[in-house]
């Protein structure tokens, strides 16, 4: 081969490199142009609906792109890939937050811009994850407990986590566990030490023999199948969010006779979903209006109706059924609240790794 | 030779087709579940066309659908094109080490591919999307194309190339006037195994879609883990309908052999 | 102008083949280059690259991650011999016995593993959920007290597996016996041989190589599957694949990752060259004996 024919061999590579290398970085040049008036929404699926960002498009003009996320984790792996490019708005749950504002990814959010922000319970802001506020805004909250199967437990079951942790050569029935290692952590932590962080090694190995031993009791981990596996009567007690049942009872009027909720009187989880803007956003303006849209004492109300969530603006609850908001499962008093854990990154990833492997190979 | 045990000229029979029945019991009953009028296993409550109504009216599975048609589409195209361009230039090249290379793309077991995927997206900062996912299946498409065109090459006359390049046409005439009729019925098949194979594919998919765009198996695989759902059962029986006719082209030709043959 | 069209002309075989051979290098094993490469790089968020380290692999030298392959391993291992004591007299009846309608037998064999996988597992969710018919049947003939979620257990994984993998052991075992030359079993039985011996000697035999491809075909996908025991089986046991979705999908440790993809490679590709190796040494053990017989005749 001479060196002409390499010559030409090369200039042919060039060629087809610069073909694929403008197709392929094509959709990051166009992001670069787009000047139109629309913001980038990245949300948890069941918190904001479809009507909410086409009212606030009809209100105002803007342009509100929804996409949603299952899960946390995967937020978090796919924002970090991009260092948050592409979006404006996200929704996020607090420990997320934390992770977030360690990465350097949020941008600072001026509460003066928002006229909501006045009318928001103040026991949900100032928490660990974001002090003063100063990255995100709490949106709505949710709890977790035990759902049940009323006609298998009577119309009482014990309120407590002794159902998920004990007696378990005793069951003959089995449960649905959540499969989230930082929740299943977090119940076992509240079981057997109640509300504390920064764990030792001997409390962490505790932790682990207990979600072990529990495994025998445990029909199927997911965090997804909870409200069919009740439907289904597969299993009669399923560890589950609160707006799992909500949804259900919206769903089938009937359910709330055959299904129940509780708090466990240890104590539970209770998540804090929050609202932020990326650093990299170049529309804080628009963005910051449809924050506070979100926060409106309707418009924040009728989500909450629609995915069984809690609203943390306190003009949203006369909205609400009241039934529901009376229900201290659903929305516990301030003293319940205290008992219950919000998740922290207090284990670092090695350790819950290991525990949640020890778990699934068992 | 006939069989003289009488036992066993009994019970090979149905031993196989009890195998058929297995492979056919679940996807008839989907089917036919998937025209129920209730939404709950529990019973036959009558015909009805509401689930796949019931589609149409999902903005998620429609766009899922439209992500999914794409990504086939284009894969195909550039996967066939690519590959056969390939066979084509193996008239010069003979060395076959430089085909098998492509062997590998149904032997790797396809999450590794899929991790290998966005590890290189990520290290390049390309975009996951449409890209991302035509590449992966792209790269799927070609472990099936090359294998399958080129066995169908070798079967070729190559004095056919030879004569036309004499005969002065230039080696793009070639490509198309002559080769390209003769390896028609390979080309074909390779579009509908390729199409298939990318509308069903799902590790790939998994990994390589962004936020924004989400291939049909990947949006059905999020509402399998909720349980049953009726639309469930509507939507595929839409993809079997599709797979059957696309089947239906490949075992009507002789390819299947040459694809599970070669291996050895 | 004239410069691409000499180009054009001087290098069309290239032109052809570049593109082909550029995705592969760029899309698989450049890829696969760095899935190994990355196991082996330190980087930390503060000061970046920070050189080659082992501290990866040390990171998954624990009994859990071995517990993983092993799961993962067992399963594929069931799976593959399931596949094939059930493959084998499919396949033999499909290349021999059957006379009319072939394509059509391999028709409805092939059909099935054709559809989405997502689907395949949901049809058999559908079909061994509480509220199924079969759950309802069992009842009925009074095999089960009450209705029963046949879901969720490793039974139930199994059969996914075998339904999704079944046909790609079938196809390569049909393959190779259909090309079967058939005079040979003529020749065999005139020869005197019983039908068991003309298995043992003559078929079995020539079909050892569409075995060998079945078993690749199943044994290695199966390997490295997460999702039929994730929907099938309740999520109760972690395999290879579980892991790796878990650390690249969900908490976003990709490093100790990649170290667990490349293990797990390594321990597939040592466990598939093992099996290549038994099936050669079986191959040339064979030929050896009859060299040796047709020896001894000659004497």
């Amino acid at each position: 081969m001479n060196w002409f024919s390499l010559w030409r061999k090369l200039i042919i590579f060039i060629f087809f490199s610069a073909i694929a290398a403008c197709i392929f970085y094509a959709p990051r040049f166009f992001d670069y142009f787009k000047t139109q008036k629309a913001i980038n929404v990245l949300t948890f699926v069941e918190m904001i609906s479809p009507q909410t960002a086409k009212k606030f498009t009809e209100q105002t003009g803007i342009k509100v792109n929804m996409n949603y996320f299952e899960s946390n984790d995967e937020l978090l792996v796919k924002l970090k890939i991009n260092k948050g490019r592409g979006y404006d708005l996200i929704l996020v749950t607090d420990f997320i937050v934390d992770l977030l504002i360690q990465n350097d990814l949020l941008g600072s959010i001026d509460v003066n811009k928002i006229s909501n922000f006045k009318n928001l319970d103040k026991y949900f802001l100032n928490r660990y994850f974001d002090k003063n506020n100063k990255y995100s805004i709490p949106y709505i909250w949710t709890v977790f407990g035990l759902a049940y199967n009323k006609k298998f437990f009577g119309e009482k079951l014990d309120p407590s986590l002794g159902e998920i942790f004990e007696n378990l050569d005793k069951r003959d029935y089995k449960i649905s566990m959540i499969n989230n290692v930082r929740e299943a952590v977090d119940f076992a932590r509240i079981y057997l030490f109640g509300k504390s962080i920064n764990l030792s090694n001997e409390q962490l190995e505790e932790i682990r023999n207990l979600l072990v031993k529990q495994k025998r009791i445990v029909e199927c981990y997911t965090s997804e199948k909870q409200d069919y596996l009740l439907y289904a009567e597969v299993v009669p007690l399923a560890v589950c969010e609160s707006s799992f049942i909500r949804r259900m009872h919206i769903v089938d009027e009937t359910a709330h006779k055959e299904f129940g909720f509780v708090i466990p009187k240890e104590g539970s989880i209770i998540s804090i979903e929050n609202l932020a803007i990326l650093k990299s956003s170049n529309k804080k303006d628009l963005t910051y209006k449809f924050l506070d849209f979100l926060l409106s004492a309707e418009d924040s109300a009728f989500n909450c109706n629609l995915y069984g969530i809690n609203p943390i603006n306190k003009l949203s609850y006369q909205f609400l059924d009241q039934e529901i908001v009376n229900d201290k499962n659903y929305f516990p008093h301030k003293e319940m609240i205290e008992k219950m854990d919000i998740l922290h990154n207090d284990i670092s990833l090695d350790k819950l790794d290991d525990i949640w492997l020890s778990v699934k190979t068992a | 030779m006939v069989e003289r045990n009488i036992f066993v000229r009994i019970l090979h029979p149905i031993f196989v087709s009890l195998i058929y029945i297995f492979l056919y019991l679940p996807i008839v009953v989907l089917v036919l579940f998937s025209f129920n009028k209730s939404s709950i296993a529990s019973g036959w409550s009558g015909f009805s066309l509401k689930w796949f109504k019931a589609l149409l009216q999902s903005p998620e599975m429609l766009e899922a659908l439209k992500v999914s048609l794409i990504v086939a589409l284009t894969s195909t195209f550039l996967s066939v094109l690519m590959g056969a361009a390939l066979v084509f230039a193996s008239r010069w090249w003979k060395k076959s080490f430089l085909f098998n290379i492509f062997n590998i793309n149904i032997i790797l077991p396809e999450i590794i591919i899929a991790v290998g995927l966005i590890s290189i997206f990520t290290f390049f900062k390309i975009p996951l999307g449409y890209e991302s996912l035509i590449a992966g299946h792209t790269l799927i498409g070609l472990g099936f194309v090359v294998p399958i065109i080129l066995s169908r090459f070798k079967e070729l006359d190559p004095m056919l190339t030879e004569a036309s390049t004499d005969l002065g046409a230039r080696p793009l005439q070639t490509f198309s006037k002559i080769v390209l009729p003769l390896l028609a019925p390979a080309i074909i098949v390779s579009c509908f195994l390729v199409f298939t194979l990318s509308l069903d594919d799902f590790f790939i998919s998994f990994f390589c879609s962004g936020v924004k765009v989400q291939t049909l198996s990947v949006y059905i695989f999020s509402l399998v883990r909720q349980g049953i759902d009726p639309r469930v059962n509507a939507i595929s029986t839409c993809l079997l309908a599709v797979s059957s006719i696309c089947v239906l082209v490949l075992c009507s030709s002789k390819i299947v052999g040459q694809v599970f043959g070669y291996g050895k | 102008m004239n410069f691409v069209k000499r180009i054009l002309q001087e290098e069309y075989p290239f032109i052809f083949a570049l593109p082909a051979f550029m995705w592969q290098l760029f899309f698989l094993y450049l890829p696969l280059v760095s899935i190994v490469v990355f196991s082996f790089l330190e980087f930390s968020p503060l000061q970046g690259f920070l050189g080659f380290s082992f501290s990866y692999y040390v990171k998954i030298f624990k009994l859990v991650y071995l517990k993983v392959i092993l799961n993962s391993f067992f399963l594929a291992l069931f799976t593959s011999i399931i596949c094939l004591v059930i493959s084998y007299p499919v396949a033999y009846f499909l290349a021999l016995k059957v006379k009319r309608f072939k394509t059509l037998f391999l028709f409805g064999l092939v059909l099935p593993s054709w559809t989405n996988l997502i689907v395949q597992i949901y049809a058999w969710f559908f079909l061994l959920e509480r509220r199924s018919i079969i759950s309802k049947l069992l009842c009925y003939i009074g095999i089960f007290s009450e209705p029963r979620h046949m879901i969720n257990s490793y039974f139930s994984t199994m059969i996914g597996m075998v339904y999704c993998f079944l046909p790609f052991m079938i196809l390569p075992i049909y393959t190779v016996l259909e090309k079967m030359n058939r005079s040979l079993l003529e020749a065999s039985s005139d020869l005197g041989a019983s039908r068991f011996v003309t298995f043992r000697k003559v078929i079995l035999p020539i079909s050892l190589p569409g075995i060998y491809t079945g078993l690749l075909l199943v044994f290695v996908p199966a390997f490295g599957e997460f999702v039929i025991p994730s929907l099938l089986g309740g999520a109760k046991k972690a395999y290879w694949g579980t892991v790796i979705v878990d650390k690249f999908l969900i908490s976003g440790e990709w490093r100790s990752g990649f170290a667990i993809a490349t293990v797990g490679v390594l321990f597939l590709g040592l466990f598939i060259g093992l099996l290549f190796s038994v099936f050669k040494i079986v191959k040339v053990l064979k030929t050896k004996r009859f060299k040796l017989k047709i020896q001894a005749s000659k004497k």
